[in-house]
């Protein structure tokens, strides 16, 4: 393992043995098997993986979305019963309201929680150029391109100051400067703020940059393939992207991936999901 | 095409098509009136018609604000228990189980039926045809409301879980916001279903209305009068109509949302 000494004595997610089926109409599925990790409080961990090895099905279990078949999930010294409180979640899909404009759309998680005043509203406008959409509060989803959408549910998800963050592949549909800003911005709100971070990615060279740790999964059943903490020094500038030792987290990840799948399909890798 | 001429070009590709059929069917009845040796209590002359409508203005529109006032009054009552109703089948199971199957009875009972009943409980007034066209129109708006109301992204509702929001935070920030195009397409139906409810009523038993003229003229054998009667009938299911989809359409865009 790295130099980073992995003694989490402060977890704030537990996941022991978790695993997860669904029946469907084809019969079982195995989404998840045996999946043990932690996530120490104030951590930035990234999961990543092949399509369908259960990334999804991981963090909607941390959410409290849906209940794991066997195995505990534990956040702060309890199981955990549905939803955390302070939870801000990013799923796969913008799943914004089409009826409201960007402001109100990230307004939304403010007004279930029930926050209001001044302090609410400037936190807001101060997310709103966080994610790039100054000149669109007004605008209306339809009228945004998918990247811009998805950057609507990440000032939502960020709008309530949650302490938890899950987000589920939120760069996806961001262009790569895009992405490399969002992802500088996002972990500038990280280090101000000492939220926990969980973030699923399929670009390896992003969580190396981002991550303590990473989670790196295998499919047909998802499980735990390794977990690798990422020693590289803090705080990150985009230049550490250039070192060997991030080349070598980097080429490890990568080969705990694509060594399983050229092995068993027998072909050289060219390209990520 | 430029964009200034689109808009009335359309208009005219909209409205010209129907206009001429009927001009066509008219001049088709005149002549028959005319020249086909009809008598005039079978095919009225469309001349004579308009001039009937001319001559019985006062009666007609006495008569049509009737129609028109049981038709809306009757109409608003059932948008506004249908939605009710349909809110109380999505949030609540019991309800949804216990009342479902008797609105689907309701809906397939012929209303021509229950009419002389309601006269019985409701007397001769207006109150039994404001029953009836309620009776009649209620039943899109809550199928269509409903559907809408279940119709919300699962994802939405996940995010909205996730947030630990309430049953009644669910229903008023997503369900009903996403159901009102729904609900606004049942409301469509609804009104040209209350217009039919208003004249049955009519018909069964009253004293003003466009189907009471109906039918007192059509037993004279008044057949120009009962055409231009008809010809009230028409309009008003169609401003009612239009006037329905102009108010779906001004809330849908208040709410900065869209329209089925
Ligand atoms: N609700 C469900 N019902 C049945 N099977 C499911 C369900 N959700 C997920 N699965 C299955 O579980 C497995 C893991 O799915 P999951 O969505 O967690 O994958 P993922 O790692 O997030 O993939 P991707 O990178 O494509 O988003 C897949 O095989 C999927 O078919
Ligand atoms: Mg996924």
């Amino acid at each position: 393992m790295s130099g980073h000494d992995g003694d989490i004595t402060d977890a704030i997610v537990s996941f022991d043995r978790v695993t997860k089926r669904f029946s469907t109409r084809n019969g079982e599925v195995l989404a998840l098997e045996e999946a043990s990790f932690d996530v120490a409080r104030g951590s930035f961990i990234s999961l990543v993986g092949p399509s369908g090895c259960g990334k999804t099905t991981l963090l909607n279990m941390a959410a409290g979305l849906l209940e794991p078949t066997s195995g505990s999930i534990v956040m702060d010294g309890v199981p955990i019963d549905g939803p955390p409180r302070g939870l801000g979640l990013v799923l796969q899909q913008p799943a914004l309201l089409e009826w409201r404009n960007v402001v109100s759309n990230i307004r939304l998680s403010t007004e279930i929680i029930g926050l209001r005043g001044p302090e609410v509203d400037r936190h807001i406008d101060e997310l709103i150029e966080i994610v790039g959409l100054q000149d669109f509060r007004r605008a209306m989803p339809r009228e945004l391109s998918g990247g811009m959408q998805q950057r609507v549910a990440i000032g939502r998800a960020l709008a309530h100051s949650p302490s938890l963050l899950l987000m589920d592949e939120p760069f996806a549909a961001l262009d790569a400067f895009t992405r490399e800003e969002m992802s500088m911005e996002l972990l500038r709100i990280w280090s101000a703020t000492g939220k926990t971070i969980v973030f699923i990615t399929h670009d390896i060279g992003e969580a190396v940059f981002l991550s303590d740790r990473i989670v790196v999964l295998a499919p047909r059943p998802g499980r735990v393939r390794e977990v690798i903490d990422v020693a590289l020094p803090r705080p990150r500038e985009a230049e550490v992207r250039f070192t060997k030792e991030f080349a070598e987290y980097h080429h490890r990840v990568r080969s705990l991936i694509y060594g399983d799948r050229d092995r068993k399909e027998g072909r050289t890798p060219h390209g990520e999901d | 095409m430029s964009a200034a001429n689109r808009g009335p070009r359309r208009l005219a590709a909209t409205v010209l098509p129907p206009t001429l059929t009927f001009l066509g069917i008219c001049l088709v009845l005149e002549a028959l009136a005319r020249f086909g040796g009809l008598p005039a209590y079978i095919v009225p002359a469309p001349s004579a018609v308009i001039e009937t409508l001319i001559d019985r203005l006062p009666r007609i529109l006495v008569n049509s604000w009737y129609t028109t006032y049981v038709t809306v009054v009757g109409f608003a009552i059932a948008v506004v228990v249908g939605v009710l109703l349909a809110v109380g089948i999505v949030s609540w199971r019991p309800f949804d189980r216990a009342v479902s199957p008797l609105l689907v009875v309701a809906q397939v009972i012929p209303k021509v039926a229950i009419a002389p009943i309601l006269i019985v409980y409701l007397g001769y007034g207006l109150e039994p045809r404001i029953v009836l066209a309620f009776l009649i129109a209620f039943f899109p708006v809550v199928v269509n409301t409903v559907l809408g109301l279940r119709s919300v992204d699962p994802k939405l509702l996940d995010l909205l879980q996730s947030l630990r929001a309430t049953r009644s935070q669910v229903l008023f920030k997503v369900r009903l916001p996403n159901s009102l195009p729904y609900a606004v397409s049942g409301a469509k139906i609804a009104i040209t279903l209350a217009l039919i409810g208003t004249v049955v009523g009519e018909f069964t038993a009253g004293d003003f209305g466009l189907g009471v003229l109906i039918q007192v003229t059509s037993a004279q054998l008044d057949t120009a009068t009962t055409f231009a009667a008809l010809i009230a009938l028409s309009l008003i299911g169609l401003i009612t109509y239009w006037g329905v989809g102009a108010l779906g359409g001004l809330i849908a865009r208040m709410q900065g949302g869209r329209v089925l």
